[in-house]
């Protein structure tokens, strides 16, 4: 078992955001956090990635308890969070940002080679590659805040809305490229309104209501679950 | 040497009751009745008069030298306030607030200070200067109305002119009316009209508002050029400012024609006329002002500026002249504290006002919590107290040199204090009176008709599904749009049509300059070429307030709402262009401010309703999850009341099911409001679902128009943008 996540209890002042969920990720999977806007998943990722504290419950991974380490070292475990609304570095250059994804990794060859990738997924950057971050197009700054995850060569990828503000037919790309990546052998913590395309490549889905799972399963199974079809993929 | 606990415990106990003191003057202030309101008031100003007066044992309760604290606390408090507007509320970092607190001491120190000469030259030239200086600016303002788009620099000029000028008349009549009115002060012995007692008090009145007017000038002058300056170099040329009053004080006497005001060895002989009434009068009043004015539309437009100033430009505010706003009733506000405290020890030292003791205001602001009206003012109570009070006499008993370790012992102070509690000591709580009077939720159960936007024809909504199109005159009309950013060519020769009714799309690729077109619609972006007509005006050069008050509203792809503002707030603010009150509304509490108040708060809380957020109207806007974000911006953009409405990705962050609300919902808008809209949106099921008119870009270029079902079949769109999988899917 990659992540093991027991009873996450997470606060914002008064306001009971995670109540007690558990859940798992395993080697090689690709899991699927879906759920109406408030219900927690950004909550969920940020807290795992130790950007807020839970007030009880426990985080492992790869059988280390990480549930109070700063986020920095979180990084540095292999944990990565792309988070929601890109948060680029505006003033750095889109290579700038890439290297930043870098920051942990010393091997310079490995570093090129990650570049290469993500340029090889996205050719956007590539010819964008000397512009300042802050002055792309959203999409584009999409497309980095997801590169520059990838930089960081991690084990496990949390995404938070990789597909917000592309266009379709890149919405169908990110979401080869998330398999592809997943295929390559990174797990990946996949938060998504376009619930459809997030169910039609996890392998797994927790459904999250409130702060609590109330359906968790093989996508195949959750799919076809008459509430989810009505709530989150707008079938009657 | 020994240590006298019983002063420690006293002196703690009297801190403790200063700051009970004003938690008690703001919940009176507060209170519902008027009766209580009044009494209160009284109340509080009759026990510390009391503790000042009646002896216990040898001394006072409130002996001679916590008088002196008091009055100083009173003082500081209003600076403080002043600066919290500034900082706190505006978001300018301002060190220029030490130089306008000793403008105003001076100032009023010098009318008083001739005055029980016998010469009314002081009062005469400071009271027609500010008048005349305050109806000057009021005039060129009215005049460069006329002249939108004047630089900064030369409309500066204009109005420097102006006072200089109004400056020169009031030295001119004054002087003569002063010698006219010089027989009437009587002698020594037996004193006429204007030597009596009564007329001194009243001239101190005049001479504390005079003084807090003319810093407020002074600080209109140097605001208008200097603010348009990024926060931080502002905060340096305020800094400038600080330290040139106080040159010019050290040089009064030599190098400015006052040799009363003795230079640097400081002004001796004014009269003390700050008594407990006068200090608590000006306290109370300073403290209603900045109340009423922060919780009001102008409160909400100054803070705005704080948040985002450029979600403020697009909800049609001026930001210029809202910082301008802040910056002079501060400057006020510090006047007015200088001209009390000029008048309690009876002696003014340039020393006083050195920049370096100008920080102390900032570290009370601070201290006390930005954007905390009643942190400030117990801040300033405690921070007087405490440390000039209690520390400076509790190491005075340990020793000669002690004293001077308050320098020590005060920054650690703080920085103990920043590190346990960052968000200062209130943090943004307030007491009583500051608290925001708080709106009725809109209660479920009577509906109340849906709004109506002011002033503006409507039509009421079709019901058949398919509204009629005006197809005479375009609402939106485009051509030859160009911008090019250094030598990227963002939009390139873009026409577009949008009319009346339309609802239609904008799409294309990741970075094809959808977004471009919105900026520079919503004037944002200065094209590089091209003409933009609204409703047949061209709106190209003019500042983005405007083009949002002449009836274009917009949101943005990122959402740009106002954070630390309420979701109710960030929806009334929209309606500051259309308040229908002013300032002076706001600070009086006029009847037309509480009509108009109520009625937009309503609308306000109607618009919520639509998009079903009106339980949460209390909750700070960034405590919302991403897609509730994205409809309180929605609610905002209408609550601006636009003609045309720029949706810039409405649907990114939402989930299927509530896409399809999203959609009903952008129907009935359209409808009920008779609305225009333009959209961008990647979420095809929106755009093939509601958009009439789609427009496809590509590398800054129109590459298709159409209805969606030709977009559909155009072979160039599908390739470029849409995909084979989303085509079959809308």
């Amino acid at each position: 078992m990659l992540l093991d996540v027991r009873d996450l209890n997470v606060y914002y002042g008064a306001i009971h955001a995670l109540q007690g969920i558990s859940f798992t990720v395993n080697e090689g999977e690709i899991v699927t956090l879906i759920g109406a806007n408030g219900a927690g998943k950004s909550t969920t990722l940020c807290t795992i990635s130790g950007l807020l504290r839970p007030r009880r419950g426990s985080i492992r991974f790869q059988g280390q308890d990480i549930t109070m380490l700063p986020a920095e070292q979180i990084v540095r475990l292999g944990i990565i969070q792309v988070p929601e609304g890109r948060k680029i570095f505006a003033p750095l250059t889109v290579r700038e940002n890439l290297e930043m994804g870098a920051y942990t990794r010393e091997n310079k060859a490995e570093i090129q080679q990650s570049l290469e990738r993500v340029f090889a997924s996205f050719p956007r950057l590539k010819e964008r590659i000397n512009q300042l971050g802050g002055t792309l197009s959203g999409g584009e700054q999409q497309m980095l805040a997801t590169g520059r995850g990838l930089m960081g060569d991690p084990t496990l990828l949390l995404l938070d809305e990789p597909s917000m503000g592309l266009s379709p037919i890149l919405v169908e790309e990110i979401f080869r490229i998330i398999q592809e990546i997943n295929a390559k052998g990174t797990s990946i913590l996949l938060v998504e309104q376009n619930a459809h395309m997030a169910l039609s490549i996890a392998h797994r889905a927790y459904v999250l209501e409130t702060g609590r799972i109330v359906l968790e399963g093989p996508t195949r199974e959750v799919r076809e679950d008459p509430q989810v079809k009505a709530a989150y993929l707008g079938i009657d | 040497m020994e240590f006298n606990l019983g002063f420690l415990i006293i002196s703690v106990l009297k801190i403790a009751t200063m700051l009970g003191w004003i938690y008690g003057l703001l919940w009176a202030l507060g209170h519902t009745s008027r009766t209580t309101q009044v009494l209160g008031t009284v109340l509080a100003f009759a026990v510390v008069q009391f503790a000042l007066s009646v002896p216990i044992g040898e001394a006072a309760l409130f002996n001679d030298f916590d008088q002196g604290l008091l009055f100083q606390a009173c003082a500081m408090a209003m600076v403080v306030l002043g600066l919290n507007l500034i900082y706190g509320f505006n978001g300018q970092f301002s060190l220029g607030q030490w130089g306008f607190y000793g403008i105003g001491a001076y100032a009023a120190a010098d009318v008083t200070y001739r005055w029980t000469g016998g010469d009314a030259r002081g009062l005469l030239v400071l009271g027609i200067g500010v008048i005349l200086g305050g109806l000057t600016i009021w005039g060129v303002s009215q005049l460069l109305r006329r002249y939108a788009g004047m630089p900064v620099l030369s409309a500066f000029t204009l109005y420097l002119i102006g006072s200089v000028a109004a400056g020169g008349i009031a030295v001119w009549s004054g002087g003569i009316l002063a010698d006219l009115l010089s027989p009437l002060f009587g002698t020594t012995d037996a004193p006429g009209l204007l030597g009596s007692d009564p007329a001194l008090h009243l001239v101190f009145f005049l001479a504390v508002i005079f003084a807090g007017v003319f810093a407020a000038e002074v600080s209109f002058l140097f605001g208008l050029p200097v603010l348009t300056l990024g926060s931080d170099y502002f905060g340096i040329a305020t800094l400038g400012f600080t330290i040139v009053v106080n040159t010019l004080m050290i040089n009064s006497d030599t190098i400015l024609p006052f040799p009363e005001m003795k230079g640097g060895r400081g002004m001796i002989g004014i009269p003390k006329l700050t008594t407990w009434f006068w200090a608590f009068l000006f306290l109370v009043l300073v403290i209603i002002i900045m109340r009423n004015l922060i919780h009001s539309s102008t409160g909400r437009a100054i803070m705005s500026v704080r948040e985002d100033e450029t979600a403020a430009k697009a909800m049609g505010i001026d930001v210029a002249s809202n910082k301008l706003l802040a910056f002079v009733i501060g400057s006020f506000f510090a006047g007015i504290g200088g001209g009390v405290y000029a008048h309690f020890i009876g002696f003014l030292s340039p020393g006083t006002f050195d920049f370096l003791v100008g920080f102390n205001p900032l570290i009370i602001v601070v201290f006390g919590g930005l954007g905390s009206m009643s942190g400030s003012i117990a801040a300033s109570f405690g921070w007087i107290f405490f440390l000039e009070g209690l520390l400076r006499v509790i190491l005075g008993q340990m020793g000669t040199d002690a004293p001077t370790w308050r320098f020590v012992l005060y920054p650690i102070a703080l920085l103990l204090l920043m590190l346990l509690r960052p968000q200062g000591l209130l943090g943004r709580t307030e007491w009583g009176f500051l608290r925001a009077p708080e709106a009725e939720p809109r209660d479920s159960g009577e509906p109340r008709p849906t709004p109506v936007p002011t002033g503006k024809e409507t039509r009421e909504p079709t019901m058949s599904g398919a509204p009629t199109i005006d197809h005479e005159t375009p609402t939106l009309h485009i051509t030859g749009l160009t911008k090019l950013f250094g030598g990227l060519r963002a939009v390139s020769d873009f026409d577009l049509t949008v009319r009346r009714g339309e609802l239609a799309g904008l799409i294309g690729p990741n970075g094809a300059g959808k977004t471009t077109v919105f900026n520079m619609i919503s004037g944002l972006y200065l094209p590089t070429a091209g003409d933009i007509q609204f409703q047949g005006e061209g709106t190209v050069g003019m500042e983005p307030f405007e083009i949002t008050q002449l009836g274009i509203g917009r949101t943005f792809q990122n959402i740009r709402l106002f954070p630390n503002l309420s979701v109710l707030d960030n929806v009334r603010i929209a309606y500051h262009p259309h308040a229908g009150y002013g300032m002076f509304d706001a600070i009086l509490r006029s009847r037309r401010f509480d009509a108009r108040e109520r009625e937009l708060t309503e609308r306000a809380q109607d618009f919520l309703a639509i998009f079903k957020l009106e339980r949460i109207q209390g909750e700070l806007a960034k405590n919302l999850p991403y897609g509730q974000q994205r409809r309180v911006e929605i609610a905002r953009a209408l609550a601006s009341e636009p003609r045309l409405l720029l949706l810039d990705e409405p649907a990114a962050g939402m989930n299927p099911a509530e896409i399809v609300t999203l959609m009903e919902l952008i129907h009935f808008i359209r409808d009920r409001f008779d609305l225009t809209i333009l959209l961008i949106e990647h979420q095809m099921r929106v755009v093939m679902g509601i958009c009439q008119h789609i427009t496809v870009m590509d590398f800054g270029q129109v590459i298709a128009r159409g209805t969606p079902k030709e977009i559909q079949g155009n072979v160039r769109c599908i390739e470029a943008y849409l995909g084979k999988g989303a085509v079959s899917a809308a």
